[in-house]
């Protein structure tokens, strides 16, 4: 055959491939979305999109003008590295042609996908080196996929790309696959399937026989051809390079890299972030169930105990989502001193503490610092400073490797001052007074009967914190979030009321709203808890570490005269709350106790290296949760069991369905024989016995049964009745006909069976290749049969 | 292009009677060709749909010994012309001749006025020769003198030719090929069916012993038979669908000529009813395709030079791609 000829050949052999292409690059689109509840914003998946659209077309281009399969793939590899280092490492190319550092650049970025995929909480932000690793990574997906697909026309293997990137998400996040999504990739896949095995009518030399044997008259029996014609060292190449893929994304995404970065001594332990513009307190608590604590920061200070570092204040409760305060109120700040606390009358004892903080792996937009601090030395870059809250926030969103000192008032009233706070509101505090039009009166009702007895405010706020330390609530950190009420609203608290567990922002959140039903001005701090004790010294102070699991949120109560004073609400963190927030020290003051001991915030004494969620609690409940999230992870893995059990099992239901449908339907279809040998051939198929499309049924007959054993009347019976029901003139098929072609086509079906070896049978069941690739096509194209 | 209308109720013969005779021939020819079962099928086939039939091959094969025993078989008037160089086309159609006594021309009829004509070594013949031949065959009557002689029918030519010996030849033009039906080769036969033949000519030709098996009356109820078998419309698609691959096939020159579209459809109904059946089936077609496409075609030059066997091997091995790449019609709905 000419090269010339073997282009047209080849180009007649691909009609339709591009239909097979298109199916492909919708369905990696649609398992791409598998990745959407991962990442924020949509701008990856466009951008993934655009690389995986750039490299089919030019695959299916190739194909149109005839390119052989390895050129098409050889091509598109070139392709898909030129747009990669284009892309992202355009600077260091020297004249257009990529150098060392090249590849420097690209593996540095891939480094730091890595990171950030370590470093940050799901939903992360889809930063550049995020994206980059999609669009490499799916780009290269697809054009395995493409290749099975329509080159190899395997696309059965093919679906194991799109699966790749579906089954990203449900192991990383361990929860329920997203059903709408995987609905819509396993129809893509339908269309895989369905265009896959259309490619090409008719073409010539392929699928001539070898020998060409056809004498007139004479007929030459060849050997029946067995095996694929196809090259399956290619196709199983391609197969485990996709499997490859599978098992190395997930590597790099977070959650299953938490062991191996914590093996590795020389890999960055970051903490989560703390992005803006998401719920915080959401973004806590799922900060909180990381499986792995890194830390934060570290700090030594000369207060007598650890201090808590608060990052952010929740004020607004009326709005959907409490939101820190707005950082556009704050003023540049140039080291100044920051003033008076708001509300801290001049006789109130203070005293003053310097903090030396250098802050590990946390990423915030906002500053920890002690409150109330008054000034802030030794800080880079540019801060805003909001009044109000005495809080510090650069937008930048990234506080690592920052070190500065701060100088706070620790206050310590008296219990005298407290007492005589009463309940009284100055106007600059009134807007904290404001609950969620759609409170649950339940709140008010539970708050009002808890602080039933308490004189002034002070006392409320006490009898409130003494409520939720009582040994009905518990500390859980899965339990709101199994609950359905995690979250910051109203509904939450009431549903918290209710169930009685939860973790700090639940207790943070219900206290300061009951408070302000009762009147005490209130708000959310989020920060951090004072962490543990490092037993080192810096200058002389002792260092406390602080972890992820030891982000934290407590209420802070205004007093008149004295200011916003932290509660400690939540129990089972082994914090121990500060001394004016007790009942003796209320009624000590009652007493006129002369003594003024400085109010501590304890940190535990023991380093405390557990996880978050199994550090507080009773134990055995702790043990249920833990068996709980065990028998989740057993869930997960049965679904994802079961549907691969199913995709496994998928072509061989299909098929039996076929098979049975054209038995049912031989007792009436008008032409049961053609019917039957429909059957018969698909068979053949199944059992990888091929057959040319210039080969008539006779020619069939003939090789089948100078290769097989297989019973020659009846298959000569069939062939007669197809050759009656598609070339006579007229046609008339009675019942015994249909009965006996029935039973014949068994007995063919089942020697068939018998005849081939244990593994062909095997795939021939398994892997019907009759469903993806038809030899006779009814009216194939280039045919005049109408 | 299809045959006219034709069904199995106006068929003046059963398959069975039809087998009856044509088996009777066949067992004549092999009586006197051992071991050419197929060459002997083909030019029976050839007899009964009216064609006309080119033997090709080297000499002494048996090509004369088929033709004779082909017309031999059947009780109708036979004529053979030796083909020389000098053979006038007068020899072949007739010449007309004053007549002295009634003072008029008189026409005399030549040779080709015969139910079966036997052309031996037609390209021995000049061309002006071979083309009053082929204008006979394609029209079925002589033209002498703007007198118009029509022919007995069966009208057919069996002619046989020579390829080795070129020298003082005048090969048969292509156009002229188109009108022959089918070409056959007999090549040698094996070794036990050579040995047969010396047991069978131990006691003079066999030739000799044969006897007409079926008349002429019979030989055109057998051509009626043969025409009443139905080609179904898918099956006419799939012919015209081969023909059809030939022409502009890289490897051909010349495609086959809608003639030939005619003649395999002819020749097909033929085979069918020899295997006893009512109706065409595609291996009816595509077995008949080399035998009866290759001589039409015209290889090209590289076709003709790269293959093993010359021209009408290229050809051939061609001509089996296409049947083999061409899809058999087989719907799962019924074509009217």
């Amino acid at each position: 055959m000419s090269p010339s000829l073997r282009v047209t050949a080849r180009r007649a052999g691909k009609t339709g491939a591009w239909k097979s292409t298109l199916a492909v690059a919708v369905c990696i689109g649609a398992a791409l979305l598998g990745l959407a509840p991962m990442l924020q914003g949509a701008g990856w998946w466009f951008q993934t999109m655009t690389m995986v659209t750039v490299l089919l077309a030019s695959m299916a281009v190739l194909r149109a003008r005839g390119a052989a399969e390895v050129t098409v793939v050889a091509v598109s590899a070139i392709i898909w590295g030129a747009l990669v280092v284009l892309l992202y490492a355009g600077d260091s190319l020297w004249f257009g042609l990529p150098t060392l550092a090249t590849i420097g650049d690209i593996s540095n970025d891939l480094a730091a996908a890595r990171e950030s995929i370590a470093v940050q909480e799901i939903p992360a932000i889809a930063d550049g080196p995020i994206t980059q690793l999609i669009v490499m990574a799916v780009g290269l997906i697809a054009v395995i996929t493409d290749e099975l697909a329509t080159g190899l026309r395997t696309p059965v293997l093919s679906g194991i790309g799109p699966l790749a990137v579906l089954s990203i998400a449900p192991l990383v996040r361990r929860t329920e696959p997203d059903v709408p999504v995987y609905v819509l990739a396993a129809v893509a896949f339908l269309g895989v399937i369905w265009f896959s095995s259309r490619i090409g009518g008719r073409s010539f030399g392929a699928e001539t026989r070898p020998d060409g044997a056809r004498s007139p008259a004479l007929p030459v029996a060849s050997p029946v051809s067995k095996g694929t014609g196809r090259n399956p060292g290619l196709a199983i190449a391609l197969g485990a390079a996709a499997v490859a893929a599978m098992v190395v994304l997930p590597l790099v995404t977070p959650g299953l890299t938490a062991k191996s970065l914590a093996d590795d001594p020389a890999a960055n332990r970051f903490p989560s972030v703390y992005a803006t513009g998401v719920d915080p307190t959401i973004q806590l608590g799922r900060d909180l169930r990381r499986s792995d604590a890194v830390l934060s920061l570290t700090y030594s200070t000369d207060a007598p105990d650890g201090l808590y570092l608060k990052m952010v204040t929740l004020g607004d409760f009326t709005t959907g989502t409490w939101e820190p305060e707005s950082a556009y109120d704050g003023v540049g700040y140039d080291g100044q001193d920051f003033g008076t606390p708001p509300g801290l009358a001049a006789d109130v004892p203070t005293e003053d503490s310097t903090t030396s903080i250098s802050i590990a792996g946390l990423r915030s937009d906002w500053l920890p610092m002690p409150y109330p601090t008054r000034q802030v030395d030794e800080l880079s870059g540019d801060w805003l400073l909001t009044p109000s809250t005495f809080t510090m926030t650069d937008l930048q969103g990234d506080t690592r490797g920052l070190n500065y000192r701060t100088t706070s008032l620790q206050v310590s009233p008296t219990a005298e001052q407290l007492a005589a706070a009463g309940a009284v509101v100055p106007d600059a505090v009134r807007d904290f007074l404001q609950v969620p039009a759609d409170l649950p009166p339940v709140i008010a009702q539970t708050a009002a009967e808890v602080t039933k007895g308490a004189a002034t405010n002070y006392d409320q706020a006490v009898a409130l914190q003494e409520y939720f330390r009582s040994p009905q609530f518990r500390y859980s950190l899965s339990a709101p979030e199994s609950g359905g009420y995690d979250g910051d609203n109203a509904q939450m608290i009431a549903a918290f009321l209710q169930a009685k567990e939860g973790y700090c922002v639940h207790f943070a959140a219900s206290m300061a709203v009951m408070a302000r039903t009762l009147g005490i001005p209130s708000r959310i701090a989020v920060g951090y808890s004072p962490g543990q004790n490092a037993d080192s010294t810096a200058d002389g102070l002792p260092v406390y570490e602080v972890y992820t699991d030891q982000l934290h949120a407590w209420p802070e109560l205004y007093f008149d005269g004295i200011g916003w004073l932290p509660f400690e609400p939540t129990p089972g963190l082994d914090i121990t709350p500060p001394d004016y927030s007790l009942p003796d020290y209320a009624k000590a003051g009652a007493a006129g106790a002369a003594n003024v001991p400085l109010p501590s915030i304890t940190a535990t004494g023991t380093a405390n290296q557990d996880r978050a969620d199994t550090d507080g609690g009773p134990a055995a409940a702790t043990g249920q949760a833990a068996v709980l999230e065990q028998v989740r992870g057993w869930g997960v893995f049965a679904l994802i069991l079961g549907l691969a059990t199913a995709i496994v099992l998928l072509p061989w239901a299909v098929r039996s369905g076929i098979r049975r449908s054209r038995f049912r339907r031989l007792a009436t279809d008008p032409l049961p024989g053609t019917l039957a040998w429909s059957e018969f051939e698909a068979a053949l198929d199944d059992h990888r016995i091929h057959r040319s499309a210039g080969e008539t049924v006779a020619d069939v007959e003939r090789r089948l049964l100078a290769d097989l054993m297989l019973p020659a009347e009846p298959l000569e019976r069939l062939r007669r009745q197809v050759e009656f029901e598609q070339y006579a003139p007229e046609l008339g098929v009675d019942d015994e006909t249909r009965q006996r072609l029935a039973a014949e086509l068994r007995e063919l079906l089942s020697s068939l069976d018998a005849q081939s070896e244990s593994g062909t049978r095997l795939r021939a069941r398994m892997l019907p290749a009759s469903l993806w690739s038809r030899r006779r096509t009814p009216a194939a194209a280039g045919t005049l049969v109408p | 292009m299809s045959t006219p209308p034709a069904t199995a109720a106006d068929a003046p013969l059963s398959l069975a009677e039809f087998e009856e005779h044509t088996g009777a021939i066949l067992r004549n020819l092999e009586s006197v060709i051992d071991g050419k079962t197929e060459a002997a099928t083909l030019a029976l086939i050839v007899l009964i749909a009216e064609g006309h039939l080119l033997v090709e091959d080297v000499p002494g094969v048996g090509k004369t010994t088929l033709a004779k025993a082909l017309a031999t078989s059947i009780g109708c008037s036979v004529a053979r012309i030796q083909f020389t160089p000098d053979l006038l086309p007068s020899d072949v159609t007739g010449v007309s001749i004053y007549n002295q006594v009634d003072h008029a021309f008189e026409f005399k009829r030549g040779a080709v006025f015969a139910n079966i004509v036997i052309a031996d070594e037609i390209n021995r013949a000049s061309p002006k020769t071979q083309s009053a031949l082929l204008e006979c065959m394609e029209e079925g009557q002589v033209s002498v003198d703007g007198t118009t002689h029509p022919l007995d029918a069966p009208f057919i030519v069996v002619a046989t030719q020579n390829p080795i010996e070129m020298e003082g030849t005048y090969a048969l033009p292509e156009a002229q090929r188109d009108r022959f039906m089918a070409r056959i080769s007999m090549g040698y036969p094996d070794a036990q069916a050579e040995l047969q033949m010396l047991h069978h000519r131990e006691n003079g030709s066999p030739l000799d012993a044969l006897r007409p098996v079926v008349d002429k009356q019979q030989l055109a109820e057998l051509i009626a038979t043969a025409r009443s078998i139905y080609v179904s419309r898918a099956v006419e698609s799939y012919v015209v669908s081969l023909v059809q691959a030939t022409r502009g096939h890289p490897e051909f020159r010349l495609g086959a000529s809608p003639r030939g579209t005619l003649h395999l459809v002819r020749a097909a109904k033929v085979l069918a009813a020899l295997s006893g059946r009512e109706f065409v089936v595609p291996d009816d077609v595509n077995q008949l395709v080399v035998p009866i496409l290759a001589h039409r075609i015209v290889a090209t030059r590289r076709a003709a030079s790269d293959a093993r066997g010359g021209g009408s091997e290229a050809i051939a091995t061609a001509l089996r791609a296409i049947v083999a790449a061409t899809p058999v019609p087989l719907s799962r709905t019924r074509q009217s």
